[in-house]
């Protein structure tokens, strides 16, 4: 998996290719933790994205009750087979998706 | 009942409890109450008794004083009339303290008055003979509530002088004016003279005044006897209950208590010796308890049946020793005849031209049905199902020989079913002398070109599928059940099987499973069972036809044995492939090799990508849990075999770890609607696994977790 990361003032953009599975997914927690400070927008965008298990969907928990005290994330580009995941989940109810 | 029994309880405690000790307080408090009631009947009896008598008596003596007035009444009259006068004319003011000087003064010239003198004189031998306290006229000054003394019969140092007065209760005057010709009494306490019945007598008035006869009783002395009475009656009633009582509770002791004390420590070791395995039979009769009552009836009882219980556990002993052993026995037995019958599945994993599924449930704990299966050589397939005469352990026997007969012949007669029938029958017969026999259809497969050979010796008819279409009965001709006759020729028949095509073999004990109400499951109820199979697979077929008869039975008790056998026939073009296996060390970081030797089978079986996402997250999660928590303190190994099989075609995966047993199927699953804040991420992998594959079946065999999944590629 490879995180590319974009920063404009307050907005963080964090472009995900290829698996986010339980041994990446440290990687993007990682990522997450260090690039937050004082970020008020946080978009993940998946368009690259093919796979995400439960340990994905861990790291997506933890940093949308962040954002939901410091501003607001989004999740753009996500394919059908992981929208369907975040559906059976309820990561759908919990997620900005567009 | 107490809330300790009598062997907790400390020394004081049962002392409280014993029956003596009881009695010995139920006989005192009675005899307490008794006596209490006893002595307040007395007293008030006495009371009365003395109250009428000392009444009576003051009447009388006034009566008597007011006939000795009669005799001098002139002077009398005109004495109390001075007196009266003299009292009147004194004034309130003087009056008001009788001891005073100037008040005397006014009477100091009635005090030589020989009438005064003679009539107290008088008086006093009155009182004297009566045993009176006193008998004086007085005056009542009804104003003033007085007794104005007049004459007294005391002796001169306490006599009241003429004048002199003491107050007048008003209840005392309403009695009195009571009095007309007729003396009347008055009891009274006044702190001066104490309880005294008064008598009294009218004589006539002086100057509107009344004047009277009255005579005192003192009952002082009265009430004084009557308490010594009274203290004394209770001494001797105190002595008397305590020593009543204690011989009582002395005897019932003796008599009743201490038997039962006995019998009960006689009880207590009894059940001790007996723990602890000590050979004392004599417990009860040696007491020899001669009470002539109950209680040494129930000694003799006790002894009787100590005696009997001794005779009963020497025999359960020894029944149950015998029959612990017959239970081990058989346990080793099932075990032996479970192993002879081949159970590991799918049984030739490199074998993709056919699958087949079999199970057995015996109703005892060794049964007479059997299956079999094994191959001849390398293209023939021999499938077994077999029901033997009777259950138990003569039926058990009788299996496993028939078992090893056929599996002889058929390495023999390698091609023909009906000659190896012939074969096992003849020597079946030969040492047949309990006049057993089975029922057995026996099948050769050729597996590269589907041609099925069988012999059906009255067994039941093999149900059938053919790819795409529904089960059947297929009506097979029957042969005489073997062991039954010397010399049966058996007949044989083909069927030949296509791709796809299914073949149930079974016993007796499935269309014949009762319910409670002993209706039975029925050929039709089966053939429901397994055409209601979606996925067609033979241990799917066999599961549904085994829960099918579990939820018809209920709870009705197994009655026969219930076996059953499920072939899958793919021949050459087959979605088969062979269980491909990786054993790998159970780490997170090994994660990508798992992903990657489950996707190199999935490529080759042109899986579909959705299907191969779904299937790579199930063996993530479920890899990765065994990774984090199978092996607490150790490293440990994981090994994970896939296959494919079935039209359409399903990807099986089995994982398998040596860790502590776990089952995730048992998992709650997580509450996927509340909001993030609430949200917890376990079991989320679980329950993704759950949504997303065909099947998840746990089950824990020889110290491993096997976690099985399945789900459609096509």
């Amino acid at each position: 998996m490879t995180i590319t990361k974009t920063i404009e003032s307050d907005a963080l953009t964090l472009a995900l290719s290829g698996r986010l599975d339980t041994t990446t997914s440290p990687e993007l927690e990682d990522e997450i933790n260090a690039s937050l400070a004082g970020i008020h927008k946080l978009t993940l965008d998946f368009t690259e994205l093919s796979y995400i298990s439960s340990a994905g969907l861990r790291v997506l928990l933890a940093a949308q009750k962040k954002m939901n005290v410091q501003g607001e994330m989004r999740v753009v580009g996500v394919n059908d087979t992981i929208m369907e995941i975040f559906e059976v989940t309820g990561f759908s109810e919990i997620l900005t998706i567009e | 009942m107490p809330a300790k029994s009598v062997r907790e309880m400390t020394r004081i405690e049962r002392l409280r409890h014993s029956l003596g000790a009881r009695t010995f307080h139920a006989v005192l408090l009675l005899s307490i109450l008794i006596g209490v009631l006893a002595v307040a009947f007395g007293i008030t009896l006495y009371a009365y008794t003395a109250k009428t008598e000392y009444t009576q008596a003051a009447e009388h003596l006034a009566d008597t004083a007011g006939s000795v007035m009669q005799y001098e009444e002139q002077a009398v009259y005109e004495y109390a009339r001075k007196i009266v006068q003299r009292y009147t004319d004194a004034g309130a003011e003087l009056q008001a303290d009788p001891a005073s000087a100037a008040y005397r003064l006014q009477f100091q010239e009635f005090m030589d008055d020989e009438t005064w003198l003679e009539v107290n004189a008088l008086l006093k031998r009155l009182t004297d003979s009566n045993e009176a306290d006193a008998v004086y006229v007085a005056a009542l000054d009804e104003e003033a509530m007085r007794f104005v003394y007049i004459f007294d019969s005391q002796e001169p140092e306490s006599r009241e002088l003429p004048g002199d007065w003491d107050p007048l209760a008003s209840a005392e005057l309403i009695r009195y004016k009571e009095s007309a010709g007729e003396p009347v009494s008055y009891l009274g306490r006044t702190a001066e003279y104490g309880v005294q019945s008064t008598g009294a007598l009218y004589l006539f008035d002086v100057n509107g005044m009344k004047v009277f006869a009255f005579a005192d009783i003192n009952l002082d002395h009265v009430m004084q006897s009557c308490l010594r009475f009274l203290w004394q009656f209770g001494l001797l009633l105190a002595v008397l209950v305590l020593a009543g009582s204690r011989l009582l509770a002395h005897q019932l002791q003796k008599q009743v208590v201490d038997p039962i004390n006995r019998l009960s420590d006689a009880a207590l070791q009894y059940v001790d010796d007996k723990r602890k395995g000590r050979q004392e039979a004599e417990h009860f009769a040696k007491l020899g308890i001669a009470t002539g009552d109950e209680i040494e009836n129930l000694s003799l009882i006790m002894a009787d049946m100590e005696a009997d219980l001794t005779t009963y556990i020497e025999n359960l002993t020894r029944v149950t020793g015998e029959r612990e052993r017959i239970g081990t026995e058989l346990n080793i037995a099932r075990k032996i005849q479970e192993g002879s019958l081949p159970s590991t599945f799918p049984p030739f994993p490199d074998r993709t031209e056919f699958d087949l599924y079999a199970s057995m449930h015996a109703a005892k704990e060794v049964g007479g049905d059997f299956y079999d299966f094994f191959l001849i050589d390398d293209d023939h397939l021999a499938l077994v199902m077999a029901d033997v005469s009777g259950k138990g352990v003569p039926a058990a026997l009788f299996m496993m020989a028939s078992k090893m007969l056929i599996n002889n012949y058929a390495a023999i007669e390698k091609d023909s079913p009906a000659k190896i029938l012939t074969a096992v029958n003849e020597r079946i017969c030969a040492g047949n002398t309990a006049g057993m026999f089975v029922t057995v259809w026996l099948g050769i497969l050729e597996i590269s070109t589907g041609v099925l050979k069988a012999a059906n010796a009255g067994h039941e008819y093999p149900i059938l599928r053919r790819a795409g279409g529904a089960f059947e009965v297929w009506k097979d001709k029957h042969g005489f059940v073997v062991g039954g006759m010397e010399g049966i020729r058996y007949k044989e028949y083909e069927i030949c099987l296509g791709k796809g095509d299914q073949l149930f073999l079974y016993t007796d004990g499935v269309p014949e499973a009762n319910d409670k109400d002993e209706n039975m499951f029925g050929i039709e109820r089966t053939l429901e069972a397994l055409n209601s199979v979606e996925l067609p697979y033979c241990k799917n077929e066999a599961d549904a036809v085994s829960e099918a008869i579990r939820a018809f039975a209920g709870k009705a008790e197994q009655f026969d044995d219930i076996t059953m056998l499920c072939l899958n026939y793919y021949g050459k073009e087959t979605p088969m492939t062979e269980t491909k296996t990786l054993t790998i060390d159970a780490k997170v970081d090994k994660l990508h090799d798992v992903l990657g030797f489950i996707d190199a089978v999935l490529e080759e079986q042109d899986c579909p990508p959705k299907a191969q996402m779904q299937i790579d997250l199930s063996v993530e999660e479920l890899f990765v849990n065994i990774a984090s928590y199978a092996y607490p303190d150790s490293e440990g190994q994981a090994e994970i075999r896939i296959r494919t099989f079935g039209e359409p075609k399903q990807a099986e995966i089995v994982l398998l770890d040596s860790g502590i047993p776990y089952d995730p199927t048992k998992n709650e699953d997580p509450d996927i609607t509340m909001a993030a804040e609430d949200r917890d991420i376990g079991g989320l992998g679980v329950f993704m696994v759950k949504k997303y594959m065909d099947s998840i079946q746990y089950a824990y065999e020889n110290g491993q977790n096997v976690l099985t999944i399945t789900k459609t590629i096509e």
